[in-house]
């Protein structure tokens, strides 16, 4: 086996450690779905539902976290390989710029977001239920 | 070297020399290669068969424009051709020119590579390249499109009739063979290069492809999933950007900027590579700056990235976001600014040779400069309200983008042909070829820049509200003429050197760098002999190196002795 | 020059390519290009998922009431699936490295039925959609026939863009599936007919990382479009 090799990709992982992330995988999402489900069926925590979209996206981060740590290996690969991985959801989050424009849209003469009169619409013309 | 080479050329009394052309003469060898070199030839004449397609729309948009009431075209016509120019030129053209022909054939060669990280995935970009060309093809010949090469919302997913979807797919099928070159690119620039050849003696041309492809990496998916929303509208009525379903427009205007205008970057920074190459080894000085103008292409491929808002000054984003991106836009100028200061100190008390390249490249930095500069004022929010969407912007992104992508790709041919294809180039000719594509293309958007200004909207057929206009637009029309004679003038004269060119030595510019250095006349398959080991600095130019070969030898029928 | 070199142990023969100088820089290339590769589907989907954002934060109440008409048992289900069929992909990567073609075989196998069982549970949860007029096509009707009561309140542009988005981007993650299950399909062929290309493991690797992003999506979708709080 290659487990000698200091450089490279040729690190075997046991089977345990991926069992591990497995079942931390499975735990994280019955806890979100738990959260929702709670969330939407207890009258008293149905104000404060909204935290939920923190709790919801707080898990996935760290479920995609442990896929892209463990799973695809980046926790043993390189540190080029490291920045390659985590520089594209970096990058992602740069379109959210565009939050600067709705954010303010409100204080326009024309926001924009108005719905277009429906005869001036091409398809709306002739189609049944519109 | 093998003797069964001379059956095929038995005027040549040397033994004929084994490289990257001579190793096969099949037709079969040539399609189904994985040398990085080769394919970049036949980029090199496939982006020529589209410059030539795109070139003819343009000429078709000019002539309409000599009259205010319009020359031959139906007005609908008219709108596919402007459109035809657009998607032709930009996504089939000046989007891979550089980067795939240049950079494609010099990249491993600079980096003292035997070849890309991937020379399989290099061949099939080739194809997908060449499969959304010929989609494109498919969507001209099959009606056109007329919605402008930005197929801006509900224009393109609602009202327009015309080959919209097919033509988002060849641009779609175009986009993966960019990301699958600039992941060639990045991976080979991280992991191949030469022993001793660490980042910072990366000649200036690997930095701006290196720059070039995280922008493709990081912009093109966006545009591709963009432009697919809008063939699903069309297609399933699934529609993320329609107002009918309580969609925004703009926002498809947002999603789309935020590719295309890093996507001018991704046209000028491979060009700007190529002056950096030619201005150090024409003016016998190492680059003034060298970090800096390194620096300026990650910085200008970043910054790129946060100033997409100025192209809808005018089209309902809000004034917040406006005042943001007309700040960003003029910072942008000042990593530009810097290259092209640092070029011009590269000159200064340099031993400059006024070579052909060389003379493409001064003129290079002269159009670069204009379009720059009038950038500057179409960044600034008050002005650009007045001046969008006129012929002003359409002369400013041609001196961006004709200036500087095609005379940089001019100056890059002339300067790496003798190692391209191991032949010189008639010297003269290149000199009044180069004169001739300068003047044209002044003549040819100087007038817009006054026409846009005077306030002529841009992709309109008629002007009759307005005939003073007609002066301008003819002399706009007569530039373009002497600008198609200008082109034709390299292709005639390089053709003809494949066969008549004096022969060129390993290194006639006397310039550094591993491509020059350190290949034989023209590269074997695999580049080198051995693999190079770097010891000095890129540029390690000094002004009493030995000069340039000599202009008589840059004749057709000339014979130079090999010096070695 | 060294047309092909073997890895310094016996047991897992890796073909150097030519251009390369040796296996380590080999494996980083193959890894490097991968993720590079992998950037460009974040952006992919980092589009449709910045317009759901934005249309969301627009209309959240109206969204709210659409996740309604949709399933979070067959969601659940799928994610579970998914995460099932990543695991199974590690552990043919692992066999892969090791040099275990049978057992790589069959945890490749397992990871396609996976695939399918996703595709099956999409197949249910789609035709539903249609067969109750929730296309965002002229067929459209509105309020949805399966809630009424629930759905009223919201106005048909907003339902059909919530439609919208849903079939964009779980079609978009569909279409993803199915390449990978086209990719795994061949890479099973290949181990089992003892193909030498595949004695390298990094063929797994890079497959099984294509996989995985495919997984990496669906955790984000799931609570984007089951989960959503009021
Ligand atoms: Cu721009």
């Amino acid at each position: 086996m290659s487990n000698n090799h200091s450089e490279g990709h040729s690190h075997v992982i046991p089977i345990p450690v991926y069992f591990r992330t497995y079942l931390q995988l499975l735990v994280l999402m019955f806890l979100t779905v738990a959260v929702a489900v709670l969330a939407e069926s207890n009258p008293s925590l149905r104000e404060m539902s909204y935290l939920n979209n923190f709790v919801a996206m707080a898990i996935a981060t760290t479920k995609a976290m442990l896929v892209v740590w463990i799973f695809m290996g980046v926790k043993y690969s390189s540190n080029l390989t490291k920045f390659y991985a985590f520089f594209g959801f970096v990058w992602f989050s740069m379109m959210f710029l565009v939050y600067l424009d709705y954010a303010f849209r409100k204080d326009e003469i024309n926001t924009g977001w108005s719905h277009v009169p429906a005869n001036a619409l091409p398809r709306a013309k002739g189609i049944p239920g519109s | 070297m093998s003797k069964t080479l001379d059956k095929k050329h038995p005027n040549n009394s040397h033994q004929e020399e084994v490289n990257y052309i001579t190793v096969d003469y099949t037709m079969k060898s040539w399609f189904i290669t994985k040398d990085h070199k080769r394919i970049g030839m036949l980029y090199l004449a496939t982006v020529l068969v589209f410059f030539f397609v795109g070139s003819v729309a343009a000429g078709f948009v000019r002539f309409e424009l000599t009259s205010p009431t319009g020359q031959i075209l139906e007005s609908e016509t008219f709108n596919r051709m402007f459109t035809a120019h657009g998607v032709v030129m930009i996504f089939f053209f000046l989007l891979i020119a550089i980067p795939a022909v240049l950079g494609n054939f010099f990249l491993p060669l600079m980096l003292g590579a035997r070849d890309l990280a991937f020379p399989k995935l290099n061949l099939l970009s080739y194809y997908l390249y060449l499969g959304g060309g010929l989609f494109g093809v498919v969507a001209l010949v099959s009606g056109g499109v007329d919605t402008g090469w930005t197929f801006y919302t509900p224009l393109s997913s609602m009202y327009s009739n015309s080959q919209v979807v097919l033509t988002i797919t060849a641009a779609f099928i175009t986009g993966f063979s960019s990301i699958a070159t600039a992941v060639n690119f990045i991976v080979t620039i991280h992991k191949m290069r030469a022993p001793g050849l660490t980042w910072f003696r990366l000649p200036l041309f690997v930095w701006a492809h290196y720059a070039t492809s995280i922008i493709i990496l990081l912009g093109t998916p966006v545009v591709a999933i963009t432009l697919a929303l809008v063939a699903v509208e069309r297609l399933f009525h699934i529609g993320v950007f329609s107002p009918e379903y309580g969609g925004d427009p703009v926002l498809f205007q947002h999603m789309f900027w935020f590719y295309s205008h890093p996507a001018v970057y991704i046209m000028i920074l491979p060009a700007m590579g190529v002056v950096s190459e030619i201005i150090a080894c024409f003016a016998r000085n190492r680059v003034f700056g060298y970090e800096f103008i390194a620096a300026s292409s990650l910085a200008i491929g970043g910054l790129g990235f946060l100033v997409w808002g100025h192209h809808m000054f005018a089209s309902g984003e809000s004034y917040f976001q406006a005042a943001f991106f007309s700040l960003m836009t003029s910072l942008v100028a000042i990593p530009s600014a810097i290259k092209v200061f640092n070029w011009a100190a590269t000159l200064y008390k340099g031993m400059i040779y006024l070579t052909t390249p060389m003379a493409y490249a001064i003129g290079f930095l002269g159009l670069f400069v204009i379009g720059g500069l009038t950038g500057l004022y179409c960044s600034n929010l008050g002005v650009d309200v007045h001046l969008t969407g006129t012929y002003f912007i359409v002369a400013h992104f041609h001196y961006v983008m004709v200036g500087g992508t095609i005379m940089a790709l001019l100056a890059g041919i002339h300067f790496w042909w003798p190692k391209m294809t191991g032949r010189m180039y008639p010297e003269i000719w290149g000199k009044i070829g180069m004169l001739v594509i300068f003047s044209g293309f002044h003549m040819t958007f100087m007038p817009q820049f006054i026409l846009g200004f005077l306030g002529m909207p841009r992709r309109y057929h008629y002007y009759h509200f307005a005939p003073e206009f007609q002066a301008y637009n003819v002399f706009s029309t007569a530039g373009a003429g002497v600008l198609a004679i200008g082109f034709m003038i390299p292709v005639v004269y390089l053709l003809l050197s494949l066969k008549h060119g004096a022969k060129a030595p390993a290194n006639p510019w006397n310039a550094k760098g591993l491509e020059w250095e350190k290949t034989d006349r023209v590269p074997i398959t695999h580049n080198f002999r051995e693999i190079p080991v770097v010891t000095e600095e890129a540029y390690n130019y000094s002004i009493d190196d030995e000069p340039p070969i000599e202009a008589k030898y840059t004749k057709f029928g000339a014979v130079m002795e090999e010096k070695s | 020059m060294a047309l092909e070199a073997t890895h310094g142990n016996q047991m897992n023969p890796q073909k150097v390519y030519e251009q390369f100088e040796d296996i380590d820089q080999q494996n980083e290339s193959y890894l490097v290009g991968m993720w590079s590769f992998l950037i460009t589907e974040i952006m992919f989907f980092g589009v449709l998922i910045f317009c759901y954002t934005l249309y969301r934060w627009q209309y959240q109440p109206s969204f709210y009431a659409m996740s309604k008409l949709l399933d979070m048992k067959m969601g659940t289900i799928n994610t579970i699936i998914l995460l099932t069929s990543s695991f199974t992909m590690v552990l043919a990567v692992h066999y892969a490295q090791i040099q275990r073609r049978a057992a790589q075989l069959y945890a490749l196998l397992f990871t396609i039925l996976c695939a399918f069982g996703f595709l099956i549970v999409k197949y249910f949860e789609y035709s539903h959609k249609f067969h109750v007029n929730l296309f965002p096509n002229p067929t459209f009707v509105w309020p949805a026939l399966d809630n009424p009561a629930l759905t009223a309140s919201v106005p048909e542009p907003v339902a059909k863009m919530f439609f919208s988005l849903y079939f964009a981007m779980t079609g978009l993650h569909g279409i993803h599936v199915v390449v990978g299950i086209l990719l795994l399909g061949a890479l099973s062929y290949l181990v089992w007919k003892k193909s030498t290309l595949v004695e390298d493991f990094m063929v797994t690797e890079m497959i099984g990382l294509y996989w995985h992003f495919v997984d990496l999506v669906w955790i984000f979708l799931f609570p984007l479009f089951y989960l959503m709080p009021k």
